[in-house]
């Protein structure tokens, strides 16, 4: 048991370690390297037509800006060239007058209302657009951003590439000095763009689609058949497809648009509870055929393993723990003093990865923003917050994999059989 | 072709592409100066301990904890680089079993209280509650190992010495290489270390004099959770603050 114990921690450091490097290499390449990006020199210059689906439920307070922003869109309207397909999803306020209103005033935008619908989730909304979407590519904006007028033609310009299936902007927080969660997110979100995701574009590894600012060719999600309606986390699941089915995902760190965060600490749990078990769905989906795939090379597979272990890490930081406290009651090893200072480093690196800190620090370096550095050693709290949400979505997203998603699979198995069995009657 | 080149010329570097520059001289320093404190931590970890001890030993003489300090004396502690850790003798405290049943109930009521009041947000239950964890941890050892604070033999290993290549990892790989005065990066660089001496040897005079006077609980207590957060803390508020002054610094020389 003792053994165990010990090779079990030693195999956790290993896994954070290993991370700490992933994050040291990031911040590495994007603080000191030259950060040339072919795509922007096409910014402008290719044109494709644009459909930009915008799911809205119960969205009357925004409804009207992000709408107006893209009515302003500093991109060519002409030949049905660009348009914006609104979605009210089921909304019970005024968000569908607001669509109505403005698809009877612009004539590139479209109202689409969902009502009584069967699935209620913003992929089931996404797919909805998606069969009025007739366009090369497709974006999408969530209700509460507000993209500024040359957003979409950058957004635009790598799909010149005909091996880019997505691409992916940068998300500003417009409302960072609200509260001091929203201050935080804003340095979470410089650190997680402007260091993270722009350093895995530009050394070739795996830039995420987030689910929105940023959008697919159209023949790519047909290809797919739209987004899988009961994902929480569609955005990775189809960033994945992307990368296993031999295209890439492009990261245009110039494409900002900008967005409210949540001020408040609970719905923030929420939120990345949400996305913590959507995540941990796709490591489960997409793990071992990321290993498996002959398009990916080494370190493209390496990176895209440990991008689906984000949201186990917290599960791995507190099972750290609990092993670090076990031994230390119960069974002092024999090699005891490598098992305290084991114990702390994992304390440190738990507490805080070092590592992101240094991403955060240098994106508010470059982002020329000096006061929000003062702020880093306030993520602290919020980082054991997400511990401790973190470990509860990988437990809750493990039970759902083996139940209900088991049980969903049989039965589209036996449903495709049935179907096969018929049409050979 | 033509098309794109004139667009081209129209897209100015924005922050997007912005990126900091490289300072070689300044990394190589910051390099060279780490390799060096390392080389000279190493070959003196002895007297560094037996430095740090006698400052501890002036600290307890002051709180009125009676002790013998054993420079060189037989340890039970495994010896690392080469060195011996100094040895303290002292008397524990040890609490009766009762007592530490009602400390830990009264701990564990707090934190079940802590997590039903619902206007307290999230982070700060989760800080209390992490707080609180490792003392009823340390009720448990001492139930566990009344007489055995075997950790403390070991502390020397962990206190000041783990921090010190800790520290000198984060300002070679983050601090020296950005853009900036040299003079803001070693200042900073110094002002860490000595921080990081000061406040180790106070940390451990703090928590030999909780084991004299409540036990081993708060003994434990002292030691893990300061060396988990206030380390980090304070190595983030070095870090933040060099970081700080070389963005002005940059900013007023473009």
């Amino acid at each position: 048991m003792s053994l165990l114990v010990d090779i079990a921690i030693l195999i956790i450091v290993a896994i954070i370690f290993a991370y700490t490097l992933r994050h040291y290499r990031f911040y590495w390449d994007r603080a000191f390297a030259r950060q040339e990006d072919g795509s922007e020199s096409f910014a402008g210059a290719y044109l494709p037509s644009v459909s930009i689906i915008c799911p809205m439920k119960n969205e009357e307070r925004v409804a009207s800006r992000l709408l107006d922003c893209l009515v302003r869109m500093d991109y060519p309207k002409d030949n049905g060239r660009y348009e914006v397909i609104a979605i009210d999803d089921n909304s019970t306020d005024h968000t569908s007058e607001i669509v109505d209103r403005y698809a009877a005033q612009y004539s590139f935008i479209k109202a689409v209302h969902r009502s009584n619908s069967k699935i209620l989730s913003k992929p089931a909304a996404l797919n909805v657009g998606l069969t009025f979407a007739h366009k090369e590519v497709v974006l999408f904006f969530d209700a509460d951003y507000m993209p500024p007028r040359d957003c979409v033609k950058r957004l635009v310009a790598p799909f010149a590439d005909p091996l880019v299936a997505g691409v992916m902007g940068r998300v500003v927080p417009v409302n960072a000095p609200d509260t001091i969660l929203s201050r935080i997110l804003d340095l979470e979100r410089a650190g997680g763009y402007q260091v993270d995701q722009q350093a895995r574009h530009r050394i070739g590894l795996i830039p995420q689609f987030g689910g929105t600012v940023g959008g697919f060719r159209r023949t790519f999600l047909a290809s797919q058949n739209g987004f899988d309606a009961y994902h929480l986390a569609e955005d990775t699941d189809m960033t994945y497809k992307a990368y296993l089915s031999g295209r890439k995902i492009c990261y245009v760190n110039t494409a900002e648009c900008y967005e409210e965060v949540v001020t408040q600490p609970r719905p923030r749990g929420v939120q990345v509870r949400r996305w913590g078990i959507g995540h941990n769905m796709c490591m489960f989906d997409h793990a071992f055929k990321t290993i498996r795939s002959r398009f990916l090379p080494f370190w493209r597979k390496f990176d895209g393993i440990m991008l689906l272990g984000v949201y186990f890490m917290p599960f791995i930081q507190m099972a750290g723990w609990l092993l670090g406290i076990y031994s230390y009651l119960f069974q002092p090893p024999f090699y005891r003093d490598l098992l305290i200072a084991l114990f702390l480093t994992l304390s440190y690196n738990v507490v805080g990865n070092l590592a992101l800190f240094t991403e955060v620090g240098a994106s508010c370096c470059m982002d020329r923003r000096n006061r929000s550095i003062w702020l880093l050693p306030l993520m602290l709290p919020i980082t054991l917050y997400y511990v401790l949400i973190g470990t509860r979505a990988f437990v809750d997203s493990l039970i759902l994999h083996l139940t209900v998603r088991k049980r969903e699979r049989r039965n589209a198995e036996e449903e495709r059989e049935k179907r096969a069995r018929s049409e050979i009657k | 072709m033509v098309v794109i080149e004139v667009e081209a010329k129209r897209i100015s570097v924005e922050r997007g592409q912005w990126s900091l520059r490289l300072e070689r001289v300044h990394l190589i320093i910051g390099t060279v100066t780490s390799v060096v404190l390392f080389l000279l931590l190493i070959a003196n970890v002895q007297e560094y301990w037996m430095f740090q001890a006698n400052l501890v030993s002036d600290v307890l003489r002051f709180a009125k904890v009676p002790h013998s300090l054993f420079l060189l004396g037989r340890s039970r502690a495994t010896e690392f680089l080469n060195a011996v850790p100094p040895v303290f003798v002292i008397t524990k405290m040890v609490l009766p079993r009762n007592v530490i049943l009602a400390m830990a109930g009264i701990i564990l009521v707090t934190m079940v209280l802590v997590a039903a009041i619902p206007r307290l947000s999230p982070p700060v239950k989760i800080v209390i509650g992490f707080i609180l964890t490792p003392v009823i941890v340390n009720l448990v050892y001492e139930i566990l190992h009344p007489e055995q604070p075997w950790p403390l033999d070991v502390d020397w290993l962990t206190s000041g010495i783990v921090i010190i290549p800790l520290i000198l990892i984060i300002f070679t790989a983050a601090i020296f290489p950005v853009q900036g005065p040299l003079s803001v990066k070693v200042a900073g660089f110094a002002c860490c270390l000595l921080f990081s001496f000061a406040w180790s040897t106070l940390r451990l005079s703090l928590a030999l004099s909780s084991l004299f006077y409540w036990g081993t609980f708060t003994f434990m207590f002292l030691e893990y959770l300061p060396c988990a957060f206030v380390d980090f803390i304070y190595m983030l508020f070095f870090y933040s603050m060099v970081m700080h002054r070389l963005a002005i610094s940059q900013q007023r020389a473009e």
